[in-house]
């Protein structure tokens, strides 16, 4: 099982909102559930912001640090033999620290439920020993149901530091695979997702001016290396893009851009159903709308369980 | 089943300590403006920072800067400096000091407003930093002495120890920097040795300077006019007056208006983007009429008396040389951000 388990989260620079979104296209894993099987999954993920970045180039600049620490509760079930239900849940702790003169000038905490993913999937491929190749493909939506207008004192938290997104997004999702066994303990993938965001009201009502985060495409193309011990191997080309956010249909500034990552992952499996992943995130090529504080690292630790309800029951 | 039991554990455990959380200490207390409307930028106080040690330049010295980008200039004892946009856009607050007189120049680059801020009304004379906070898209600055948070453009602190203290303001000039140059060769000019690593020549904010969008909510929008349109704002006897900065001639304009109970003389030019506003009576109880000069920069415009004044509302030359007209309460902002915080603003045609 190839899992991705990866967080972005982006923060504009001057002064205007964010580029920051909900954490979770990213976090989807790749695996299709045989029929009755369960899978669950569970990650825990850092990620630290600490670039800032305008355009391709880095800017010499230490005042700001964010760090957003998530939970991931992942679960698949198999319907039937080739479609399969995945729902994604996350729990967010995020902190911006502001320095001036080397002092901790400012500090924002929040936290809370964020929003989920319920996906559907369909393999239109299933994966055989003959040809080893596997396409699923999948639709979905993303749920608002993380707090988005959470205030400090009254006054409204940025957008990019609520739990929540505040906004219906649709997905789409898909997964190819191909094998080489037993030529090589191989399989190479590619895996396309991409998010349609809603627009919120976090502004309230008397406004009326919805915010719309930027839509999301990922591309990643990876491949993994089974091995004869404990370990399996990962090692990913992940692409990114977001589209500007948009407040009262005007593109925002400094929001926006294309992000490339490599991304190693190394898998032990515990036992025949259970297994743990380690994951980091290393940026290789950022090009940015403007100016963003933008991911110098992530990493994730995450445990795996699976098991077929269907064969326990019988 | 076990493990599934376990993981649903640690689940309800995550939930439970899910409840929405937010810790931030830079908020608190009364505000004299609507709470509700007051929002988090998103860099975070002092995420912007304030320009605390200007180094200056020969005028001439800013390779960067194109002719017809903006500066602000000021005027202290005939000590002549020149903080440009494309430095202040990314800063938004320079602390300086001339003939011992502490300033803040501040600066908000998504309200297009300018004014200088004499730091005598803070505690301890404290330097500004950036709040990260906005109102009406505003930039709402905080003194480091008390941790106030006041608000640019009513020129009030809005929130902290300092609360419903007014800010004094000194004279400046916004324009472009050719005719500032042109003006005063002998100036300095803020250098981009400020101590931190930016790309001055790039604007920040894309296209907003000349879009109609904005990037936060105002509390009153008024569309008499396209939202980015440069006005200079006159406040008087409890009235406000906008003069839209394109609408005086090419070379120069001067309008003699009496408004709000008060005398003013207001000068502009489109060609050279800049408008200013002082008052015409004189300490002696005088009460000038005002006309254009040609031709003479800084000298802008002649009293019925016979003294030529400068830009900056001085007497250079004539009978009352030495003299100084009063500063008007005024600021140019983008119509937007005006007509926010000045409903009912009467647009001078």
């Amino acid at each position: 099982m190839i899992i991705l388990l990866l967080f972005i989260a982006e923060e504009s620079f001057p002064q205007a909102c964010c580029s920051a979104g909900s954490p979770l296209l990213g976090s989807l894993d790749v695996s299709s559930a045989s029929q009755g099987e369960l899978q669950i999954g569970l990650t825990y993920e850092l990620n630290s912001l600490q670039d800032v970045y305008a355009g391709t180039v880095r800017l010499d600049d230490d005042l700001r640090e964010r760090r957003v620490n998530s939970f991931l509760l992942e679960v698949n079930y198999g319907l039937t033999g080739r479609i399969s239900l995945t729902a994604l849940f996350t729990f967010i702790n995020q902190s911006r620290n502001i320095y001036s003169l080397g002092d901790l000038s400012s500090r924002l905490n929040t936290g809370g439920l964020s929003d989920g993913i319920i996906l559907v999937k369909y393999n239109f491929i299933p994966l055989s020993l003959i040809d080893q190749i596997e396409l699923t493909l999948g639709v979905g939506a993303k749920l608002p149901i993380g707090n988005s207008t959470l205030r400090s004192d009254g006054i409204l938290v940025p957008a990019d530091m609520q739990p929540g997104t505040g906004a219906w997004d649709g997905v789409l999702w898909g997964y190819f695979s191909k094998g080489f066994v037993p030529a090589l303990p191989l399989n190479v993938f590619l895996n396309v997702s991409y998010r349609l965001n809603g627009t919120n009201n976090r502004f309230g009502d008397s406004f009326q001016q919805g915010y719309t985060f930027g839509n999301e495409l990922f591309v990643n193309l990876g491949a993994g290396y089974r091995t004869d011990t404990f370990f399996d191997f990962t090692l990913m080309l992940r692409f990114r893009n977001t589209t500007p956010d948009k407040f009262d249909g005007g593109q925002l500034p400094n929001t926006g851009g294309n992000w490339l990552y490599l991304v190693p992952g190394v898998n032990g499996k515990i036992s025949d159903n259970f297994t743990a992943r380690l994951s980091g995130q290393i940026p290789l090529y950022r090009n940015l709308t403007g100016t963003q504080l933008t991911t110098t690292y992530s990493a994730s630790i995450g445990l795996f369980y699976s098991i077929n309800l269907i064969g326990d029951q019988y | 089943m076990k493990v599934i039991k376990i993981i649903s554990l640690i689940t309800l455990a995550l939930y439970l300590n899910s409840c929405d959380t937010v810790d931030n200490a830079d908020v608190s207390g009364e505000w004299l403006i609507p709470k509700e409307e007051v929002f988090d930028g998103g860099p975070g106080r002092d995420g912007i920072p304030s320009v605390d040690n200007p180094q200056f330049i020969n005028v001439g010295g800013s390779s960067y800067l194109l002719d017809n980008d903006l500066v602000i200039g000021i005027n202290i004892g005939g000590v002549l400096r020149a903080y440009p946009h494309p430095i202040l856009d990314w800063h938004e607050i320079v602390n300086d000091e001339i003939n011992g007189k502490k300033l803040a120049i501040t600066y908000c680059p998504l309200t297009g407003s300018a004014i200088a801020w004499n730091r005598q009304g803070t505690v301890s004379n404290s330097t500004f930093g950036v709040s990260g906070l906005l109102y009406n898209s505003n930039l709402i600055p905080f003194d480091r002495g008390s941790k106030s948070n006041w608000s640019q453009m009513r020129l009030q602190c809005v929130n902290g120890q300092l609360i419903g203290n007014e800010i004094e303001t000194s004279k400046i000039i916004e324009t472009t920097y050719k005719t500032w140059r042109e003006m005063y060769p002998s100036s300095k000019i803020l250098s981009t040795n400020t101590g931190f690593g930016r790309q001055y020549g790039n604007y920040p904010y894309g296209g907003y300077r000349t879009n109609n969008d904005l990037i936060f909510p105002v509390s009153l929008e008024d569309n008499r006019l396209h939202k980015k349109v440069r006005v200079l704002g006159l406040i008087a006897g409890g009235q406000t007056m906008a003069f839209v900065i394109n609408s005086f001639s090419a070379d120069v304009s001067v309008k003699n208006i009496t408004f709000g109970g008060e005398e003013f003389v207001v000068i502009g030019s489109s060609g050279k983007n800049y408008a200013a506003a002082y008052k015409r009576k004189l300490n002696d109880g005088t009460t000038l009429e005002f006309a254009i000069t040609q031709g003479e920069l800084p000298l802008v415009m002649m009293d019925n008396e016979g003294t030529k004044w400068d830009i900056f509302g001085e007497a250079i030359e004539g009978p009352r040389a030495g003299e100084s007209l009063k500063q008007a309460k005024a600021f140019i902002a983008y119509w937007f951000g005006w007509a926010a915080f000045y409903p009912n603003t009467l647009i001078s045609q």
